[in-house]
């Protein structure tokens, strides 16, 4: 704009002391100049030299004039740039000022959209700061974009798995497969190992509590990560002459060092050898990708590492070259683990029908399909709840705008540039943003604290889930260019009209201008449909909640728990295994507050063994079309202390080809009959069903097949009686089959080491010890290990669902008080437009219903429409929720009609106050105000 | 101080102009007149970078300028010490005696 101070004459100037210009400057410079030359020439012809000596004796003396010159310019150059910044300063502090005052004269408009926008900014920056948690930079290692786990699918071998985990779940590989990916693979510059070890004992056989590990060499290479302290293992070290070599956590450091750095070279004992301590592993540093699963062995950060070589480790990683992709690595190893397969001599280990799948898998990889969708629901969601916040943001700044169209007027008038009046409503924009944006900040820091409280076990890297600068600049930048659109557009609105027009226009004409008026009502109509989506997901996702709540368990989880004994081997294979087992069960149930204990897994945590099942019928034996059955290794006291109801026969006996302890050394004489199942097992009703459709299948003959004749161990198994059908056990939320078919056998022969199940009054806060003392009562050898605990399990069942719909019920309720906010500024600002035309109405004798349906009328429409609007793009989006739902139908019409109902209402209700005001107008006030 | 060749120059010009200031407010050319009369002319001080140095302490605020009318009516610019100009002033000549008597020192060992 044109410097207003330049037009005025140099002696007003210097009146008001303005600031010269650049030409003054330079004019005053020449000025000086001139004089000087001409003072000095009279004083040289003063003291006698002819005219002509004395001019070029002056400028002699005063040097080369054009230099002084360009020294005068840039001089004025100089210092009005300065002069300038300075009233660029001054005027946009002036800008700030006003803006401040004109907020705090509004301080409802003020902070209703601080509020509004920092909702919006604050749940964005959350939500994608766990997007960002779990998929995009999920490991906190330099190298972590081209790290990778690598993993086999599904069981390798025929060794029963823990049924709680899902048979496509990644497992590690055995220990040499891993050794000849490290060997052959191409695709990675380094493979290294981990190897935990879930039990350390003691020389006097006691379980240590120091936790230890085993890792290569390379592994901190790998990762890119430096020891704390000393150094990391050498390659060499790996080796039996060498591998007397140590390093402790960071943790351990400071708890039995006291974090002294002498701690170098210091011995440290494991299972009774020596090691000598060489580091000390970063701060915080644990397995890397270690996912967590209940009723998987879970690992705490191993306190003390240990080399070893990569083919006795079995967590293995990769760390990719660059531009390998995992897709193309998982080639490779699936390749290499069944090329391996050629020339493996005497008995497999698994079936050879189903070759070994292998995976790369990057930490993002760990989510499962539905994890994903749930994570991707909630970041369309909050994007949704952002627009929504800026729509009403927009609402409110154009309602404002409009209100001061005549102050806007005046000042055009008195003079202010258009250009000064959009600068003006840019920095109120801009402050509301600013603001808003540091209260999104604290809103959140707050959300992520109650995500982190109530995330799922399968989200549990959310733990340190923190605020990505990232993401505040991107969410900031969101609010300031929505302040500035609508702010500016505002002003623009504003400024862009003829003055006399807008000083003549007073409230008696119609109540807004025609385009603000439409783009409002879009605004409106847009919130509206947003939310109902948004509540409509909600009210899906707690119906299937509440579904799952009441989903019948077919046990009792209440204060039910489960622990894990192993015995020596000798004590295992011996002939005494039952007398312990027994022995055990007892001292468990004297535990004070037990109220029984048995053997057996927690219900619904039995192992899943690859088997095929064989019924005999009248017809001969037929093989069952059954998924997979889960097994669980019972006792007779176990359905009585789980609580499952016995529905028909009895409980099994024990047989006499049950348990056949194996006489040391070459067999002698003919094998028993291999055993898979005791002679009588107990199945639950879903499988009685399945075997026999029309009857009872108490009776009925029973024994497993391996999947493909031939392969895997020898198949003479023994058949085995049903005796009893129990009731069904699931979890909630089970999609699948993994839970439907269950066999209940004694013990045997061949049965993992046994878990017991133990029920107390109430569950004592350290339970883990105190059944490890009972265990060890009944026998010093025995190990404890592996605490479950029932309600647990149910917990996590639900804990998805409860995520989600904790999360979206969050976004949907406030995206509906963000609207009905929205609306209800709106109606009440039409209202007070409109005084003047509803106080003339009701001299002319409209009933006060007349004037509430004309209020009403607006709010209607725009609720009638929203709704349309919000049924449609409801219908189209909760399809993506299908996996989650349960029991209910993504195009539920119930929810569908409620939600509707519940937004009809409450939009009218916020219609109908400035209804209710608009009636009690005093027509004389009216007609009298302008 | 920390002084190259051309700072010792400005340094030693400002001093001697904030030193004629301080005798009271005159315009460029009595100036020239003043420095030229007390250095009988044997510094050989080039009249413009007289105006530059006045310049330089006018924006850094040492002396403060004005326009004025000169004995015989003529439009001149009258330059006066401000209140910092006369403490930089104080501060520059102990600084330069401080320094003329190390070198001294320094010189007359030999």
């Amino acid at each position: 704009m044109p410097n207003p101070i330049r037009g005025l004459p140099p002696s007003v100037r210097r009146l008001f002391r303005l600031p010269p210009t650049r030409d003054r400057i330079i004019a005053d410079a020449d000025e000086e100049m001139r004089f000087h030359i001409e003072a000095w020439t009279e004083e040289l012809r003063a003291r006698g030299l002819s005219p002509s000596d004395a001019v070029a004796a002056a400028y002699a003396r005063f040097g080369d004039p054009g230099e002084y010159r360009e020294h005068a310019v840039r001089r004025a150059a100089h210092v009005t740039r300065r002069q300038n910044v300075g009233i660029w300063m001054a005027e946009w502090m002036q800008d700030v000022r006003f803006a401040l005052r004109h907020l705090a004269r509004a301080p409802l408009f003020t902070a209703v959209t601080v509020l509004t926008l920092a909702l919006g900014i604050g749940a964005n920056s959350a939500i994608f700061s766990v997007v960002h948690r779990l998929l995009l930079d999920p490991l906190p290692y330099p190298n972590g974009q081209r790290i990778v786990a690598l993993k086999t699918i599904g069981n390798v071998s025929f060794l029963a798995a823990s049924a709680s985990i899902s048979p496509d779940a990644p497992g590690d590989p055995p220990s040499n497969l891993l050794q000849k990916w490290a060997e052959r693979s191409r695709s990675f510059e380094q493979v290294a190992g981990v190897e935990p070890v879930f039990l350390s004992l003691m020389p006097d056989g006691r379980q240590d509590t120091v936790t230890h590990a085993f890792a290569t060499a390379n592994l901190l290479g790998l990762l890119g990560v430096r020891p704390a302290l000393g150094r990391g293992f050498q390659p060499d070290e790996e080796t039996p002459a060498h591998r007397h070599v140590a390093m402790i956590s960071t943790r351990w450091w400071h708890a039995a060092y006291g974090g002294q750095a002498d701690v170098i070279g210091k011995p440290i004992e494991y299972e009774g050898a020596t090691y000598t301590i060489v580091g000390v592993m970063p701060a915080g540093f644990t397995i890397p990708m270690q996912t967590r699963t209940l009723g998987g062995l879970q690992m705490p950060a191993p306190d003390v590492w240990l080399p070893a070589p990569i083919e006795e480790t079995s967590i293995g990683y990769g760390l990719l070259r660059r531009g390998v992709t995992a897709e193309s690595a998982t080639r490779e190893l699936t390749a290499i683990a069944n090329a391996l397969d050629e020339g493996r001599d005497g008995h497999r280990l698994r079936a050879a029908d189903d070759s070994i799948r292998a995976r790369a898998m990057r930490a993002s990889d760990f989510l499962s399909a539905r994890e994903v969708r749930m994570i991707t629901i909630l970041f369309a969601a909050v994007g949704v709840l952002l627009l929504i916040a800026c729509a009403n943001a927009a609402n409110l700044l154009l309602l404002r705008a409009w209100s001061r169209r005549r102050e806007f007027a005046v000042r055009l008038g008195l003079g202010a540039g258009r250009a000064r009046l959009v600068r003006l409503a840019l920095t109120e924009s801009v402050l509301l943003a600013l603001v808003a944006g540091a209260l999104g900040v604290v809103i959140a820091r707050e959300s992520l604290r109650v995500i982190i409280a109530l995330r799922p076990l399968a989200l549990d890297r959310l733990a340190d889930v923190h605020i990505e600068p990232a993401v505040l600049l991107w969410t900031g930048a969101i609010s300031v260019v929505t302040g500035v659109l609508f702010g500016g557009a505002a002003a623009v609105f504003g400024a862009s009209r003829n003055v006399a027009d807008l000083l003549r226009t007073e409230s008696r004409t119609a109540s807004s201008g025609g385009l603000t008026r439409r783009v409002r009502a879009t605004l409106i109509v847009a919130e509206i449909a947003l939310s109902f989506a948004l509540l409509v997901g909600a009210g899906l996702l707690a119906r299937s909640f509440v579904t799952l709540e009441r989903t019948r368990l077919g046990f009792d989880p209440h204060n039910l728990v489960s622990i894990d004994v192993l015995a020596p081997p000798p004590l295992w294979m011996g002939p005494q295994r039952s007398a312990v087992r027994d022995a055990v069960t007892a001292s468990l149930a004297e535990v004070p507050g037990v109220t029984a204990a048995a053997m057996g897994t927690l219900p619904t945590a039995g192992y899943r063994v690859r088997d095929g099942l064989v019924v005999e019928t009248p017809d001969g034996p037929r093989q069952i079309g059954v998924s997979q059955a889960v097994t669980t290794w019972i006792d007779a006291r176990w359905f009585g202390t789980s609580g499952i109801a016995l529905l028909a026969g009895r409980v099994p006996r024990a047989g006499v080809t049950d348990e056949t302890p194996l006489p040391p050394g070459p067999p002698r004489g003919p094998r028993p009959a291999f055993r898979r199942l005791s002679e009588e097992v107990v199945v639950n009703r879903e499988f009685a069903r399945r075997l026999a459709p029309n009857g009872d299948a108490i009776g009925y003959r029973i024994r497993t097949a391996p999947a493909v004749a031939g392969k895997g161990p020898p198949s003479s198994s023994a058949w085995s009686t049903i005796v009893g059908i129990a009731d069904d056990v699931r979890l909630p939320g089970m999609h699948d089959d993994s839970q439907r078919y269950q066999v209940y056998t004694l013990s045997l022969t061949a049965m993992p080491n046994p878990t017991y199940v133990v029920r107390f009054t109430t569950i004592p806060p350290n339970v883990e010890a105190v059944l490890r003392r009972a265990v060890q009562r009944a026998n010093p050898t025995l190990v404890a290990r592996r605490l479950g605990i029932a309600d647990d399990y149910v917990r996590e069942a639900l804990a998805p669902t409860r995520f989600t719909l904790g999360l979206l019920g969050a976004f949907a309720g406030v995206a509906l008080v963000l609207t009905v906010v929205g609306l209800y500024a709106s109606i009440a600002y039409t209202v007070s437009q409109r005084t003047h035309e509803i106080g003339i109405r009701i001299a002319l004798g409209a009933s006060s219903r007349a004037v509430s349906r004309l209020v009403l009328a607006d709010g209607v429409r725009l609720a009638v429409a929203g709704l349309a609007a919000g049924a449609l793009i409801a219908a189209a989006a909760t399809r993506a929720l299908s996996s989650l739902l349960y029991g209910v139908d993504p195009t539920d019409p119930a929810t569908f009609v409620a939600i509707a109902f519940l937004v009809a209402a409450i939009t009218l209700a916020a219609s109908w106050i400035p209804a209710r005001r608009a009636v009690r107008v005093d027509p004389v006030d009216a007609l009298r105000a302008e | 101080m920390p002084r190259d060749a051309k700072d010792l120059l400005h340094g030693t010009l400002d001093l001697l102009v904030l030193r004629a200031l301080a005798a009271g407010p005159m315009h460029g050319f009595a100036l020239s007149k003043w420095i030229d009369e007390r250095t009988r002319g044997e510094l050989g001080i080039v009249d413009s970078a007289l105006y530059k140095a006045l310049n330089r302490l006018e924006d850094s605020g040492d002396i403060h300028a004005e326009w004025g009318l000169s004995d015989n009516n003529r439009r001149a610019k009258f330059y006066s010490l401000t209140v910092r100009g006369r403490r930089q002033l104080r501060n520059e000549v102990a600084s330069w005696k401080h320094y003329v008597a190390v070198v001294t020192s320094v010189l007359e060992l030999g």
